[in-house]
């Protein structure tokens, strides 16, 4: 079995600082593997584990940092990486990093599996999975929570707003992997050390055929939406009457209950 | 303009109805949901209706290249809900159009789109020029419901092809009371509620309000005091009033409650970063103030 | 299982670790450092500035260029702070001092260059691993054991930083006493380069350190510092533990107030703060050394050997800990070549002794005594400002410095023991 897993290197969204003006401080903001993504890297190893498998990573960037994650991916177990070497890769159109994929499955394949995190921890779109299917022309499986890798077939299931659904697919199919998926391991210093000599591959979009599109951002800024932001002291139960009045009087009047 | 759009409630039908009304737009819908042509036709003038297998991918891509080929879109919308993003996905891959998700407004600006999307947790937004074919996964709450049309349109049925190597199997949520993302009143449980049998105060409370109650994701996903949350990763909600009792305000739940018309919070950390995106804030112990609140709301109903 | 084996292995990937493993490397020994931390660096405590001899003496000659320096320090500014009231003292020199100078820089990303040395040279760097405990046979350190798996090593430096867990974990050195023990807190604070440039009057790619004492000490020994990075400015204060209290709640209030001063807050007006953290430091100076930072199959190198200097407002620590590793990479070089006695690392203890990084601690050998007067915090702060005062501010009769002086201290210090402090100062500094 031969297994693709697609990783992304994104900002920590939850430490993002901004500028008195209003401007994110990028460069200050630590970036590492996507939650999601890494624990689509555990399932790969899981099912190389299980089934055996030959299991590869592919991201796409230019910097130390995108060939870090590649061996955080080593170190957990992925036996071959792909760097596309590329500047800026957060301005790629998401098409263009569909592609890229999708090439990257046809020229090192053939694959059974191709494992996505179902969002990043910065931008969360959550459509290249569906994209990815269907420029490949085979199965999705959707936000998958909980997932079993058969011999001849992948089973997932997805907790949506409805209820729950159950995939069940042959291969080759595209799964996309929540965080709640699993619990990605802590490589050991053992497998630490050998992440290290493991050599990473690198592409450049022009060695996949594949014509770079970027999206054109003009501005990112802090966002907040107006909000009263009336704020009430109840620390004694005097207080706390008080403020409970005030409040239930305020959505009285707001017209909200 | 044209503009082709996905829907799975009803609520939806009419914020994206509102979408293409702001961006004066000839509109037709698709639904995978028996129960929403009606809704739709009053919206839109042109419905394609697919009843699927469950919600199967395979099956609701090819329902939308129908769709897309007898609408012929400028523009594609789907909700930012789970299938919304699966159906934005395809519906890009299918027609070559640049997809934005998270989308909180639209302007047109002659054969372009001025789209403005949060970013990094809802913490930050970008503004984006986007050509058209376009993709757009509207943020929920971002655009205004639209109303009624007086005439009805026109529903056309679009078979289903087989849906060859992929298996869906459907158990529905059970109805635990509302359902947070249909209630107008939402009232959730952070991780400042120590044990999962104070979680009954937060039902009462949600009761009293004719709301609906959730958790944030370390509750569900962590202690498994619930099925679904609240957040970006969990169910996105749009109630008029959204009340977080102990929810600290991580970015990720609070991307999924930004179309809220009024946020509540109740907190002891006068540090929260829930009270910066709050109308009201009560600082102190929801063990205090809840059995308060609960009293006050009894004493009106009786 | 057959088990790894390196010539090396180094515990801490902070600044004397790499060091260590850089010279080692290059020399051409299979080396493997383990660092803790999720990123090098992550766990240190540094204020922002390094001090450049270690590496002009050492490293690649093109280093000027390659390491991420922030700024060049070409301004010293030393100033008292007292209610609403600030006395300070600058040196400028017009021209940059050349050889031996000091630069900001961010350790994290400081490190991450020197890491990228010891990697291209072949060394392996892996982070995020503990090390639990050293793996000794027959009384001799053979390698470490961590998360189940085991290294052997001709040697093992021990670079583990001032949290000296291991070492206290196998009895090698004592639980350092709360005395000498601080803490610090550091700040870093977005402003923007031209703001900076503006603000503190620099130019290119100059920078300045500030160092302040006064009322936001709250009486307590210890001492504010300011560098300025190229978009940034590190602001922190070092208190020592026993003063304040061992909650960080306290050394918190004091970085608050450090930062609210009328003085600082116009200085970083409009700043956001991007970083706050808190650190355990060592007091450092000769009387933090380890007696004996080695032993049968290992060497103890920086801050865990006690190779840092502690002047109680700031903290000297990085070019020490690099010259040890240096030290250390060639006592280990030269005892491999004669066949990897465990002993032969007595070789280092001598190295070290001659070393200047000994020097520099020997030359501030008073310095803690004359920093443990408490009058430098309180007192003398408020007597600058207040004398200064009392000759700016002229109603009728202006006053000279001397009876401003004798105005100001009247209560509150004698002047014999003024010139006693005087004198410790001179001899300490």
């Amino acid at each position: 079995m031969r297994i693709l897993v697609a990783a992304k290197l994104s900002l920590d969204a939850g430490q993002l600082k901004f500028d008195s003006s209003g401007h994110p401080l990028i460069d200050a903001c630590p970036r590492r593997m996507g939650d999601a993504d890494k624990c689509a890297v555990e399932e790969a190893v899981r099912a190389k584990e299980k089934l055996g498998a030959e299991t590869v990573v592919v991201t796409i960037g230019g910097s130390a940092e995108h060939a870090r994650i590649i061996r955080d991916a080593y170190a957990m177990g992925i036996d071959k990486g792909y760097i596309v070497r590329i500047n800026e890769p957060e301005t790629l159109s998401l098409p263009t990093v569909a592609r890229i994929i999708a090439e990257i499955y046809r020229r090192t394949g053939p694959y059974d599996l191709v494992f996505l995190g179902v969002g990043s921890n910065d931008t969360h779109s959550s459509m290249l999975a569906p994209m990815l299917s269907s420029m490949l022309d085979i199965p999705l499986l959707p936000s998958i929570d909980k997932l079993d890798v058969k011999n001849d077939g992948v089973e997932g299931i997805a907790t949506m707003e409805d209820g729950s659904y159950t995939f069940r697919a042959r291969f080759p199919a595209v799964i996309s992997i929540t965080s709640e998926a699993n619990e990605p391991r802590i490589p050991t210093l053992r497998a630490i050390l050998k992440s290290k000599r493991i050599p990473i591959q690198e592409v450049s979009p022009e060695d996949l055929g594949v014509n770079v599109e970027r999206i054109r951002l003009e501005n990112v800024e802090r966002f907040i939406l107006p909000r009263r932001r009336i704020l009430m002291e109840a620390g004694d139960q005097s207080q706390i009457e008080e403020a409970v009045g005030k409040l239930l009087e305020a959505l009285r009047s707001e017209g909200v209950i | 303009m044209r503009i082709l759009v996905y829907a799975d409630n009803a609520s939806w039908l009419k914020q994206l109805r509102g979408l293409a009304d702001k961006l004066e737009a000839e509109a037709c819908a698709l639904v995978f949901d028996g129960n929403l042509v009606e809704e739709a036709s009053r919206l839109f003038s042109r419905v394609y209706y697919s009843s699927l297998q469950a919600f199967n991918p395979l099956q609701a891509a090819h329902v939308a290249a129908k769709a897309l080929e007898k609408c012929n879109p400028d523009i594609m919308a789907a909700p930012c809900t789970n299938k919304g993003r699966i159906v934005a996905g395809l519906f890009s891959a299918l027609s070559g159009g640049l997809p934005v998700s998270d989308v909180i407004s639209v302007e047109a600006e002659g054969e372009e789109l001025r789209v403005k999307r949060l970013v990094f947790g809802g913490t930050a937004s970008a503004s984006l020029r986007v050509n058209v074919p376009a993709v757009l996964c509207v943020s929920p709450g971002a655009m205004p419901e639209a109303t009624y049309r007086g005439s009805i349109g026109v529903v056309e049925e679009l078979r289903a092809e087989s849906a060859g190597g992929i298996e869906v199997e459907f158990k529905a949520r059970e109805a635990v009371g509302v359902e947070p993302d249909k209630a107008d009143v939402v009232v959730v449980a952070g991780r400042g509620v120590k044990r999962r049998e104070d979680l009954s105060m937060i039902r009462e409370l949600a009761e009293l309000l004719g709301g609906a109650w959730s958790v944030t994701r370390p509750l569900a996903a962590d202690y498994g005091w619930s099925d679904t949350w609240i957040g970006i990763s969990g169910l996105s909600i749009a109630p008029r009033l959204y009340i977080g009792v102990g929810v600290s305000g991580q970015p990720h739940h609070m991307m999924g409650v930004r179309g809220a018309k009024i946020i509540v919070a109740v907190n002891k950390d006068p540090n929260a970063p829930i009270f910066n995106e709050a109308d009201y804030g009560i600082i102190g112990d929801l063990y205090k103030v809840l059995p308060v609140l609960i009293r006050r709301l009894k004493e009106r109903g009786a | 299982m057959a088990e790894e084996r390196f010539d090396v292995v180094v515990v801490g990937g902070g600044p004397a670790g790499l060091s260590a493993a850089y010279f080692l490397s290059k020399a051409g020994f299979s080396v493997a450092v383990l660092e803790r931390g999720g990123r090098l660096g992550s766990k240190n405590m540094f204020g922002g500035r390094i001090y450049s001899h270690v590496f002009d003496k050492y490293f690649p000659s093109g280093w000027r260029n390659e390491a991420p320096v922030e700024r060049w320090v070409r301004r010293e500014r030393f100033s008292l702070l007292c209610k609403g009231q600030a006395v300070s003292m600058e040196y400028w020199a017009s021209r940059s001092p050349g050889k031996y100078d000091s630069f900001t820089a961010f350790l994290t990303r400081f490190l991450e260059w020197m890491g990228s040395l010891v990697e291209s040279e072949g060394g392996l760097i892996a982070t995020g691993v503990k090390v639990d405990k050293l793996k000794i046979s027959e009384g001799k350190v053979i390698g470490v054991e961590a998360g189940g798996d085991e290294l052997e090593a001709g040697y093992v430096l021990i670079a583990e930083g001032i949290n000296t867990i291991l070492l206290e974990q196998h009895g090698l050195r004592p639980r350092p006493r709360l005395e000498s023990t601080a803490i610090g807190v550091k700040e870093v604070i977005r402003l923007g380069e031209n703001t900076i440039n503006k603000r503190f009057n620099l130019s290119g790619g100059e920078g300045v350190a500030q160092l302040f004492l006064g009322d936001f000490l709250k009486n307590a020994r210890g001492g504010g510092f300011l560098y300025t990075m190229k978009d940034y400015v590190t602001l922190g204060v070092v208190v020592r533990l026993g003063d304040i209290g061992s909650s960080e709640i306290s050394v918190r209030d004091v970085a608050e107030d450090l930062r609210l001063h009328p003085f600082i807050k116009s200085m970083l007006e409009g700043g956001v703060m991007v970083e706050y953290s808190a650190h355990l430091v060592r007091e450092g100076g000769t009387r933090d050394l380890m007696d004996k930072p080695y032993g049968p199959g290992y060497m103890v190198l920086g801050d865990a050997a006690g190779y840092l200097l502690n002047t109680g407002f700031s903290i000297r620590g990085v070019d020490l800990a690099v010259e040890t590793g240096r030290l250390a990479a060639e006592a280990a070089a030269k005892c491999l070549e004669k066949g990897g006695e465990p002993t032969c690392t007595s070789l280092y203890g001598e190295m070290l002794r001659r070393s200047i990084a000994r020097r520099v601690l020997e030359k501030y050998k008073m310095l803690p005594e004359f920093m443990n007067n408490y009058r430098l915090y309180a007192i003398y702060p408020q007597l600058a400002c207040s004398t200064l005062a009392g000759i700016y501010t002229t109603d009728e009769e202006p006053l000279k410095l001397w009876e401003s002086l004798s105005r100001a201290r009247k209560g509150k210090i004698s002047l014999i023991s003024m010139l006693m402090d005087l004198l410790r100062g001179v001899r300490a500094l």
